[in-house]
């Protein structure tokens, strides 16, 4: 996701007058617009840069745990993801939910 | 060309050297800058893209396309708006603002004046109405 933001953004600025309806950079469209969830998630060997990459994909706004419920390798709640700053937990396991679905 | 370095004004053409639509791309103080008559408006902008340093001033001129809604589409101010030759980089000729992000990537733009000669104490004419871009 972080990869096509910048990419997104990059080409924008060469092409804009292509698609000139638009008002703000595409990953600001993406950040506002766009929620993605957990499943399926390709995990670094290095959990900083899980964290990393949470950070550059604004994922406090743009992430929701989801288990992949019933596939039997599933995630649990309780075991994925590395320790994640508390706030930043909250915000994926429920806050960005809760604002998604009006909860 | 004809510098005062007091008043950083520079004379860099006579009025018909660069018609409408042209420019003219000179170096002022060691500074590649170009030149635009846009229907006889002069614009003056740092000839370097402040994205990679690309030649800007060689690009094409072109109009500004905006859209309220997706298919609703303007396309005026043609001949005001500088594509960089590299990437498309859009700037407007007037300000050296970018279209895309006016506020924070601009290209420097300096003032021009059209003036008109009187004299010259060693002139055998009177070549009037030169362009001066005024460094800023």
């Amino acid at each position: 996701m972080p990869h096509v933001m910048w990419r997104l953004d990059k080409n924008w600025k060469a092409l804009r007058s292509e698609c000139p309806w638009l008002t703000q950079k595409p990953s600001e469209i993406i950040v506002e617009h766009f929620r993605l969830t957990t499943q399926p998630i390709e995990e670094p060997d290095d959990d900083k840069h899980l964290l990393q990459i949470f950070e550059m994909m604004d994922a406090a706004h743009t992430l929701m745990f989801s288990s992949d419920y019933p596939h039997w390798d599933f995630d649990s709640p309780q075991q994925a993801f590395p320790r994640l700053p508390a706030d930043l937990k909250r915000r994926i396991f429920a806050e960005n939910a809760r604002e998604l679905y009006g909860l | 060309m004809v510098s005062n370095a007091a008043t950083k004004r520079h004379v860099v053409a006579r009025v018909g050297d660069i018609p409408p639509g042209e420019r003219l791309i000179t170096d002022i103080a060691g500074r590649s800058i170009g030149v635009f008559n846009v229907d006889g408006r002069f614009y003056a902008l740092r000839n370097s893209c402040p994205h990679q340093g690309g030649p800007l001033c060689l690009g094409r001129t072109v109009g500004l396309v905006m859209a309220t809604r997706p298919g609703e589409i303007s396309y005026t101010r043609e001949g005001e708006i500088l594509r960089c030759p590299w990437h498309g980089w859009e700037f407007d000729l007037a300000t050296g603002r970018s279209v895309f992000d006016p506020n924070r990537t601009r290209v420097k733009s300096y003032p021009v004046e059209v003036e008109e000669l009187q004299a010259e104490t060693y002139a055998v004419e009177i070549e009037r109405d030169r362009v001066v871009v005024i460094l800023t």
